[in-house]
């Protein structure tokens, strides 16, 4: 079978799904949705369905980022659009069969959004949620919509043509695209890929490896559970472009949804002749196995990542070498992020120029984030490089401006820095979040409000991350726990008049001494609030007074001072 | 490249700290060991390099052409400081309490480091001293986390058992789940304590002795032994299946290698490390191994020196005297031995039982020093060392041992059937037609009262008792004697002092006992006996054999000053007596002693007796080419437990009625296994040492 004839039956088994008389129920069984409890509703459809003796497919679908809004079930009637419905319990899920399978009645009060072709009454398209409107979503492009676990529907939705146009081009020429399209490394320090696969290409040996970085986080996990063959294809247009035979996915172990869902697309791209010998037929060879990790944060460094899959245990070791020249076994090595690889599979599938029109000068295309905290909306985005703060915390967060109440965004997780409302107006790129001594990485904005405490925030951080320091390094395990220390102190009243200073010195101590990335970064959050709350901490340290009452030891103190 | 401003060249492959060090710019380190891959742990070697982003680490970074590294700017000085308050902070503080202190690479660099303030919050780590390991205690309270024994431990050895344990602050070297080293597979090497920085990982309380030194603590087998042999090397020799060169390396140091092979008493074993595992590598059995296994390939190595004009004369062919000749000649002296008894060997022919020490291996070691060129004159007692000198004999050394044996002076000793251990092995040996009784008993608890003992029970006697004055658990006598004597049916009875022998028509019936409570040994070696009264029983006998003590005979005609039990006085370096040219060695000068010994004072004889013809006393020889031993061991699961390999004698009832070997010896197969059991101690001492600060700036 060619590529076009397996598009063509693809393309017309999922036109054939949504014209089937059958109603069609999809229902979000992602990470997010499983804990907001959506197995349960599944459970409940299939048994509910069945006792109604109603002919209706049901159908599991990852996330489609409306994350505050789980469990979501996605209704679709021959010919119409899915309709959503957000934070359904058993009795709406019955009341909906009731109403909407059975009697026709869509329950527009119960609708979120409409999804896909065509419009419903009084339902509003999912574009034109105010979470969507501004966001472009080209690594998120098909989660939530197709079945992860059927390849025909990634196929009918543009999949694997991407690998198809690289197969006819040159690795070189693939290369080419790829830095045309201005793609940067998505795990954070946004190397350019396209010149990292040049170094790859280059380096000496016949023997290279390629691995997708699948233990970065939580949108890692959220894109392989939505739509595995969308990196899938990432990868094996990158092992063409570098030579590669064998690729590996490094994930967390315990991440089984994303395994089973890898492994379940594995076995379809091998039915389909998409990968091992003779890739659609070409001289292309490409093997890829998954490989689970301890989940150890480390292990999302690119050095203790390759120890980890060697099986030592995960620790980072300096670079130079690179991996891209001296990587997995000692072999030239390409390590991207999940969302990267799903980038390179959308630009592929378009066109460099296509990619290239999003973002910034220096920083194109779009990033996906995970945005939480104190916001109205939270959930899975996708922005173009560029967009300010402001708007994706209350443009698409839905956060109320003028309300006072927002305090800080921290934008990378624990190893990320915090910044004030004051600088919101500041563009998300790399430029920018890195000056601002934040952290692309992880691919986390945490919205605080004023009930947030600043030194509580960094001692939050810095304990996760102390606790994570692979031990190797003496400024990283000694620092962090020295800094996790002090802070500790501080928030118990223990503080001493030079402790701002010694946090500042050990910090930037760790930025610049610090052997590996996790180190390096470790100190972001206690720097950052210390440069936009210095006199939080001084209250903490001189006057012994928590200003955001939530030091519960110091609070305790002035009740009794006083 | 240049650093600091100076030209320096170096060669591809080394890093900038290595190209650095070797210049004389030193860089503090301490993660870093000349042994060990780098690490980048510690970031006290952080330079900064031109065109390298950040601060590197001199120890991770390769050297290359044209390179402009700067290691003193006040970035990385900030940087190191900082590393050092941080290692600092969860370190004791007490130095002087440390065994490592004024030893310890953390305390030196520190001071290089002027870093005395302490800013940061104390952060200990409140560990017990671990002791429950054979061998080594791990005092992780003053541990740093550098890794090196993690390194050595992996990288070096492959044995894989020393690793990181948990994370961040939690983090801690140790073994998998907090097993045993013995269980988590650990083969005792050493490496880990060799590179520890600090007094984190030591060897265990007792196991240095500061007087003997490193070095013979760390192999104490090979400085147990009197002649020095280096046992970890043809141990692992063996192991390599490289047995003659296993034998040269034993060759190396003593003539006889295949006797010692059957006899040695083996100090080496009771020094071995590994019987704080559980049992001693059994030494003498691999010894015998490769000496029986020898292709004889170091003869191609062992040279003869052009001849000297000096004459030496050695008075007695035993282990000292024959080891003394074979040396001597070697070196290009003229040598004869002059031995008294129609046979050449000593002791180790006329004391040792055949069975013991079978009379092909002994002729066999003796023919090998015969073919180094020297005469010895049997049945030709020296009765005056004028004579020899008169005669042109520019030195002379006496090695004539300890054949005197003797009675106690109690009634009814001068009857007949009452017999001197040595001469009734002596007679035995030397093939005359020995009677005993039926009925024999030997007073004595040594090692040669075993051998009287055994031998009678070999001739003709139905039963053989031994009594002794020591009581059972501080016989004289090796176990190994104790115990096969047993099983050949011999009697003991411990703890008995002997007042009487008994007679009827002249015929020795038996002998009067007392129990003996407890006795010691006044100033004068006299024992002064605590018997039990009223406890005078009999063991009845119609021989008694003799065998306690015996000494050397010295005719006064040799006008050496003598000591104790009639020792030959000497000088104990030199061994020379108080004569002009005359040496002396063995047990003449030691009293009985073992063969081992008696080679040792025989080269100890050898070097003396060629620097007083004005030599230079070096006797050594390299005999196999020196290998580098590898320092890989690998994964060593269920090593801490493999038992030594025994090598039980043959029944007792099949080696009473010959004087055949009672030990068969190792095959190939179990002397592999028992070679295994090593733990190589030398590889430790193989690991280079580190330099300190201060050895730089002596540079």
């Amino acid at each position: 079978m060619t590529f076009e004839q397996i598009q063509q039956n693809a393309i017309a088994e999922f036109e054939a799904l949504e014209l089937d008389d059958k109603p069609r129920i999809y229902i979000g069984t992602a990470t997010c949705g499983r804990s907001a409890g959506a197995l349960k509703i599944h459970e409940h459809l299939c048994a509910e369905l069945e006792r109604r003796n109603l002919d209706a497919q049901v159908i599991e679908v990852g996330c489609i980022g409306l994350c505050y809004l789980e469990p979501l079930i996605y209704i679709a009637k021959s010919g119409r659009p899915r309709i959503c419905y957000s934070q359904v319990t058993i009795s709406i899920v019955s009341q909906l069969i009731t109403d909407y399978i059975i009697n026709d009645n869509h329950r527009p009060d119960l609708a979120v959004c409409s999804i896909g072709k065509g419009r419903i009454d009084g339902i509003p398209g999912l574009a034109d949620l105010p979470m969507f409107q501004r966001q472009v979503r080209i690594a998120l492009r098909n989660c939530g919509y197709i079945d992860p676990a059927n390849i025909n529907h990634y196929i009918a939705c543009g999949g694997y043509s991407g690998l198809a146009r690289a197969l006819t081009m040159n690795p070189d020429e693939v290369t080419a695209e790829v830095s045309k399209s201005g793609l940067r490394g998505r795990g954070g320090t946004g190397f350019h890929t396209g010149t990292k696969w040049k170094i790859c290409h280059d380096a000496p040996g016949t023997e290279k490896y390629l691995i997708c970085n699948a233990a970065d986080g939580n949108t890692s996990r959220t894109i392989l559970e939505s739509d595995p063959h969308s990196v899938l294809e990432g990868m094996l247009i990158g092992a063409y472009a570098v030579g590669a035979a064998h690729g590996y996915i490094y994930i967390n172990a315990e991440h089984t949804l994303a395994i089973a869902r890898l492994k379940t697309a594995l076995k379809q791209m091998e039915n389909y002749m998409l990968s091992n010998d003779k890739v659609l037929g070409s001289n292309f060879c490409f093997q890829i196995e998954v490989k689970g990790g301890a989940g150890d944060l480390i292990c999302g460094e690119e050095t203790a990542l390759i120890q980890s899959m060697e099986g030592k245990r995960g620790m980072a070791y300096p670079r130079p070498p690179f991996p891209t020249t001296s990587g997995l076994g000692s072999k030239p090595t390409i390590i991207n992020n999940v969302e990267t690889w799903a980038n390179v599979s959308a630009i592929l599938q378009k066109s460099a120029e296509w990619y290239a029109s999003y973002g910034t000068m220096q920083s194109k295309g779009t990033k996906v984030f995970t945005l939480g905290g104190k916001v109205p909306r939270a959930g899975l985005i996708e922005v173009p490089m560029g967009m300010s703060l402001h708007q994706i915390v209350y443009d698409i967060g839905g956060a109320v401006p003028d309300s006072g109440d927002l305090k800080a965004v921290l934008i990378g997780g624990t190893s990320g820095g915090c910044l004030p409302a004051s600088v919101l107006s500041m563009p998300v790129d790399y430029e920018h979040i890195n000056a601002a001594g934040a952290n692309m990485g992880s691919g986390n904005i945490t919205v605080t409000d004023s009930a947030t405490c600043m030194v509580n925030l960094a001692k939050h951080c810095l304990s996760f991350t102390q606790a994570e320091s692979c031990g190797k390094c003496v400024i990283c395990r000694e620092g962090t726990s020295q800094m996790l220390e002090i802070l500790t102190d501080i928030t118990e009243g223990k503080g001493k008049p030079d402790d701002i200073e010694l946090l500042l010195e050990l910090g930037d101590g760790l930025k610049v001494g610090a052997l590996c990335a996790l180190g390096k970064t470790a100190p972001n959050p206690v720097l950052t609030t210390i440069r936009h709350f210095r006199e939080e901490y001084e209250a903490h340290v001189k006057r012994k007074r928590c200003p955001a009452k939530r030091c519960s030891k110091l609070i305790s103190s002035s009740v009794m001072g006083t | 490249m240049n650093i600091d401003g100076c030209k320096v060249e170096t060669t591809k492959g080394k890093t900038v700290l290595q190209a650095a060090l070797d210049a004389g710019i030193y860089i503090p380190h301490l993660c870093y060991h000349p042994s060990l891959p780098s690490a980048g742990a510690c970031r006290l070697c952080v330079v900064e390099a031109e065109g390298i982003e950040d601060i590197p680490t001199a120890c991770t970074t390769l050297a290359t052409e044209g390179m402009i590294v700067q290691t003193k700017t006040e970035q990385v000085g900030k940087i190191r400081r900082l590393a050092m308050e941080l290692i600092l902070s969860t370190h004791p503080p007490d130095c002087t309490t440390c065994p490592k202190y004024l030893n310890c690479e953390l305390q030196s660099l520190a001071q290089y480091l002027g870093v005395v303030e302490q800013r940061l919050r104390r952060r200990p780590r409140a560990v017990p001293i671990n002791t429950s390991n054979p061998l080594f205690l791990h005092d992780l309270s003053r541990c740093i986390l550098c890794g090196r024994c993690v390194r050595a431990c992996y990288e070096l050895r492959g044995v894989e058992v020393l690793s990181f344990i948990k994370k961040g602050s939690a983090t801690y070297i140790g073994t998998a789940f907090d097993r045993s080293l013995a269980d988590a597979g650990c083969r005792f090497c050493g490496a880990c304590v060799e590179v520890c920085p600090t007094g984190a990982l030591r060897d265990q309380e007792g196991i240095i002795d500061s007087a003997k030194g490193r070095k013979a603590s760390l192999i104490p087998c090979r400085y147990a032994c009197p002649a020095e042999i280096d046992v970890p090397r043809y141990v692992r020799l063996i192991r390599e299946q490289k047995y003659s060169a296993a034998a040269a390396v034993i060759r190396e140091k003593v003539p006889f290698p295949a006797v010692l092979g059957y006899v040695c008493d083996h100090p080496c074993e009771t020094a071995c490390r590994r019987s704080e595992l559980n049992e001693a590598v059994s030494i003498r059995e691999l010894k015998r191994y490769a000496a029986e296994n020898d292709a004889k390939l170091w003869r191609k190595y062992s040279g003869k020196a052009s001849p000297t004009d000096k004459r030496v004369a050695i008075v007695g062919s035993g282990p000292a005297g024959l080891t003394t000749a074979y040396y001597l000649s070697k070196l290009g002296h003229s040598i004869t031995v002059f031995e008294a008894l129609p046979v050449i060997g000593g002791m180790m022919r006329v004391g040792i039982p055949e069975y013991r020490l079978p009379r092909a291996i002994l002729n066999a070691e003796i023919e090998e020093i015969i073919n180094a060129g020297l005469e010895i004159r049997t049945n030709t007692r020296v009765d005056s060392l004028d004579t020899l000198i008169e005669e042109g004999y520019h030195a002379i050394l006496v090695a004539v041992g300890t054949h005197q044996g003797y009675k106690l002076p109690i009634p009814g000793a001068d009857l007949d059937n009452v017999l001197v251990g040595t001469h009734f092995l002596r007679d035995v040996n030397l093939g005359k037609n020995i009677k005993v009784g039926k009925k024999v008993l030997v007073l004595g608890g040594g090692n040669v009262a075993f051998d009287c003992a055994r031998v009678a029970r070999r001739l003709s006697a139905d039963e053989v008792h031994l009594a002794c004055l020591e009581p059972r658990d501080a016989m004289l006598a090796t176990s190994e004697e104790i115990v096969q004597g047993e099983e050949e049916g011999i009697v003991i009875h411990p703890s008995h002092t002997f007042t009487r022998i008994l007679s009827e028509n002249g015929h020795v019936t038996g002998v009067e006992c007392l129990d003996v409570q407890s006795f010691e040994f006044d100033g004068d070696g006299r024992a002064c006996i605590d018997a039990i009264e009223g406890s005078e029983h009999v063991i009845p006998a119609d021989t008694i054999i003799f065998a306690i003590g015996q000494h050397p005979e010295i005719p006064a005609q040799y006008s050496l000053s003598t000591g104790q039990g009639n020792t030959i006085r000497v000088d104990t370096d030199t061994l020379t007596t108080d004569r002009e040219g005359i040496f002396a060695a063995g047990d003449s000068v030691t009293g009985t002693a073992s063969v081992i010994e008696a080679i040792a004072g025989g080269r100890k004889a050898a070097t003396a007796i060629d620097k007083y013809l004005g030599g230079s006393g070096n006797i050594d020889e390299e005999l196999t080419p020196n290998e580098a031993p590898g320092a890989w061991l690998g994964r060593g699961k269920g090593f801490a437990c493999q038992h030594r390999c025994a090598m039980p004698p043959i029944p007792a009832e099949h080696r009473l009625t010959n004087f055949d070997p009672i030990i068969c010896g190792y095959n190939e197969e179990t002397a592999l296994e028992e070679s295994q059991r090593c733990l190589q101690c030398d590889l430790r001492l193989k690991i280079a040492a580190v330099k300190f600060w201060a050895d730089y700036s002596l540079q």
